[in-house]
């Protein structure tokens, strides 16, 4: 299954490097994440799709344990979603 | 000058420019339509006016459909994320069809009268055997009773064509489920099936009804109601539709066949007959000839449009008709009478009577469960 | 032409009638009230504003009066209302004046969708303006009505307006509410400035409202850039505790105090975006105002 980036996101890159806000239209709801890992989403935002696995080792800070939760809490917020174009 | 607002609001609402030509006429179209609740439906009509150079708007009237508008996409964006929610936990095949409905529908289904579209609940309806495996399924995902009260838990489980509204415990919002779409004690609840059958599907198992079903399940809804506050409202909402379903040559057919099947034609009859007075809609105008057996009988009919000629109009005092506060409390009477048996609606209204004592006497919010009633 | 350009009479029978209004510059209000203390204060409090005739359009029309109920004669209560329409539950009659200024700030926190609506004071110097977002307990009234007598030019004691296209803020300058100490206080210190009754035994304690500079009022069509964002914290042990909040903390804090960030959706998050970069955002901890106005207007907000 490929996923994708939600198409209308809208972020705050903190330029202090505190941290991200993702803004979701769809739930309009934002959601923090670290600066350091948002490096790593910024380069999938141009509508590329992606494996999860291949996102997991993109992310290459986290181990397995911390993947997991950020996975979830990027589908339940709607700012993964499936790509239903593949 | 009242008939001048209700005839500005008329001709917007049709997609028309009307003639405004002073900034206080602005306001009062602004104020009726606010508490009609149509403003949001009119800043998106009068803006996309606007956008294409139909009609110039002033900062002051350009301001107020700004904000309109944005309260109508809040409501919109919560409608649609909602029914994704709704579809995450009930996608179940067990579920079958969910089916939304009213306010909901027309905005998920993208009809013309879901943009502006603002409403309270959440409708939907599913099959009267599966609302028990639906609350609890619905619970299990924070989705509550509201009302705590014996009395209105007996009333909506026994009478009535839905159960007690649920809210979300961490969104508040609110979620009415029906399995019908009349009270079942009013012995005019039909076989649903005739409903929901031909329903449109929009994406996994969200559903909105047929064009047909979707007019009348709005029309006999427009004449099973003891409150009318949303009365021009819900009668905009007609004519929208029956604007935008016209082109579908199939329609009316299947909107007649549809009333004379479940036996709303006297529902059908009255809509046609107060959309063409009101709104001079097309469709009805022309279905008039046909809807002519399906009226009650004069007298009745005269009696019915001293009542709905005026609780169908906007209820602002700047255009209110005379007579609303009479016309008001005898459609509240009908309401009752239409929806329950006597010794049923006895027993109801006396209940009802008391808490309305009680609030005359001690002030509204004596009745701690009034949870729409702010606090400062 | 300004209110108290009127007979006293005049205020009172148009107010009667609600054939007066004010202009605030984001937003005009019509009022109606037959109660006379209503009447009395409002007459006092918004003599510098300019009115509109009963010929221009408002924006919100807004009464305040007795509640119709048996109980009138035991326990009399009072009621606001947006045209025809009753928000709030009743409050007692001897909270009426502070009724009508709530429900004006809830006429805009509900409808005025057309601007960023933060809860807090704002205020200018030299063309700069600080936003103090503060819920209950912060100080930050008293802290406003100290730096409005100072020289510091008010925007809002309550409500700070933001525009979504150039990110200023614009005055909604009002009376200033003032709460249980602090009335005294301010008046220890302003002996000439004008205060209403004080309503006793309110939700939020005794209040009263007090009458805005007259130069805030003739300046309330001027925007102003933000420079700063102050979260004031009243701290009896600490004269002046200086604490810089990280950006991406600002926006939180900055969120979680504005009135309609949900209504606004994406428009919303860029404009709190936007002003959160082009600001700094500090928390300060004191207790001698003296020391605070100060440290304001030296003007260094970042470390």
């Amino acid at each position: 299954m490929y996923y994708k980036f939600v198409d209308n996101l809208i972020y705050y890159n903190a330029s202090d490097k505190s941290g991200v806000l993702f803004f979701v239209p769809f739930t309009a709801k934002k959601t923090r994440f670290s600066s350091d890992i948002t490096g790593v989403f910024l380069n999938y935002f141009d509508s590329s799709s992606f494996l999860k696995d291949d996102f997991r080792i993109s992310l290459s800070c986290l181990t397995p344990e911390q993947f997991e939760p950020l996975w979830n809490t990027l589908l339940a917020e709607y700012i993964v979603i499936e790509d239903k174009r593949i | 000058m009242k008939s001048a607002i209700l005839a500005n609001l008329v001709v917007v609402l049709d997609g028309a420019t009307p003639s405004i030509q002073t900034e206080l006429e602005w306001e009062y179209l602004i104020r009726v339509a606010r508490s009609s609740g149509v403003l949001p439906r009119i800043a998106v009509l009068l803006l996309a006016a606007a956008e294409k150079g139909e009609i110039t708007l002033t900062d002051y009237a350009l301001n107020h459909f700004i904000a309109a508008k944005r309260h109508g996409d809040l409501l919109a964006q919560q409608v649609r994320f909602e029914t994704q929610e709704l579809v995450n936990i009930l996608h179940d095949k067990k579920y079958g069809n969910l089916v939304f409905l009213k306010g909901a529908a027309y905005i998920l289904a993208g009809n013309k009268a879901g943009f502006g579209r603002i409403f309270s609940d959440i409708d939907l309806l599913v099959p009267s055997s599966l609302i028990g495996d639906v609350e609890r399924k619905l619970q299990s995902y924070g989705w509550f009773s509201e009302h705590h009260n014996e009395y209105d838990q007996q009333y909506y489980r026994q009478w009535a064509h839905e159960i007690p509204p649920l809210r979300h415990s961490a969104r508040a919002t609110v979620l009415d489920v029906h399995h019908n779409i009349v009270p079942l004690i009013s012995g005019k609840a039909p076989k649903i099936d005739l409903f929901t059958r031909n329903c449109v599907n929009l994406y996994s198992n969200a559903n909105v009804l047929c064009p047909a079903a979707m007019v009348l399940h709005s029309a006999v809804h427009l004449f099973y109601q003891e409150e009318y506050g949303h009365g021009f409202r819900d009668l905009s909402d007609l004519h929208l539709m029956f604007v935008e379903f016209a082109d579908d040559p199939q329609f009316r057919q299947d909107l007649i066949q549809l009333a004379v099947d479940t036996k709303f034609t006297a529902e059908l009859a009255l809509t046609c007959r107060y959309l063409h007075k009101v709104f001079n809609t097309p469709m009805p105008t022309k279905m008039l000839p046909d809807m002519q057996s399906f009226l009650p009988n004069i007298a009745k009919l005269a009696l019915l449009d001293w009542i709905f000629l005026r609780v169908l109009l906007p209820h602002h005092s700047l255009c209110k008709p005379s007579g609303l506060s009479l016309a008001n409390s005898l459609a509240l009477l009908r309401g009752h009478w239409i929806k329950m048996p006597l010794f049923v609606l006895l027993k109801h209204t006396a209940c009802k009577v008391y808490k309305g004592m009680m609030n005359l006497l001690a002030g509204r919010g004596v009745h701690v469960d009034n949870k729409n009633s702010r606090h400062l | 032409m300004k209110l108290g350009e009127l007979s006293q009479l005049a205020v009172f029978n148009s107010l009667k009638n609600g054939n007066i209004g004010i202009d605030l510059g984001v937003v005009t209000f019509r009022i109606q009230t037959k109660l006379p203390d209503v009447q009395r204060i409002f007459a006092e409090l918004y003599a510098d504003y300019t009115i509109i005739t009963p010929e221009q359009s408002s924006d919100f029309q807004v009464a305040v009066k007795r509640v119709n109920l048996l109980r009138r004669w035991i326990r009399p209560q009072v009621e606001f209302s947006l045209d025809d329409y009753i928000p709030f539950l009743p409050l007692p009659r001897s909270q009426a004046y502070p009724l009508l200024e709530w429900g004006m700030n809830w006429c805009m926190a509900a409808h005025r969708h057309n601007y960023l609506l933060i809860h807090g004071a704002v205020l200018e110097k030299n063309g700069d303006a600080i936003i103090f977002p503060a819920p209950p307990g912060s100080g930050k009234s008293t802290l406003c009505a100290y730096l409005a007598n100072r020289g510091w030019r008010l925007l809002s004691d309550e409500m700070t307006v933001i525009s979504l296209d150039t990110g200023w803020v614009h005055p909604f300058v009002r009376p200033i509410c003032l709460k249980n100490n602090s009335i005294s206080l301010v008046k220890t210190w302003f002996p000439d400035i004008v205060v209403s009754n004080i309503a006793k035994d309110t939700v939020k304690g005794d209040v009263a409202h007090v009458k805005p500079p007259k130069d805030s009022v003739d300046k309330i069509l001027v925007p102003a850039k933000v420079k700063a964002i102050v979260l004031p914290k009243y701290s009896p042990d600490t004269e002046l505790d200086i604490f810089t909040l990280t950006k991406c903390d600002a926006f939180e804090a900055i969120s979680s105090n504005a009135f309609n960030e949900g209504m606004l959706g994406e428009a919303g998050f860029k404009a709190i975006r936007r002003l959160i970069e082009s600001t700094d955002t500090v928390e300060i901890h004191y207790n001698n105002l003296a020391v605070v106005a100060e440290f304001l207007e030296e003007g260094r907000f970042c470390a």
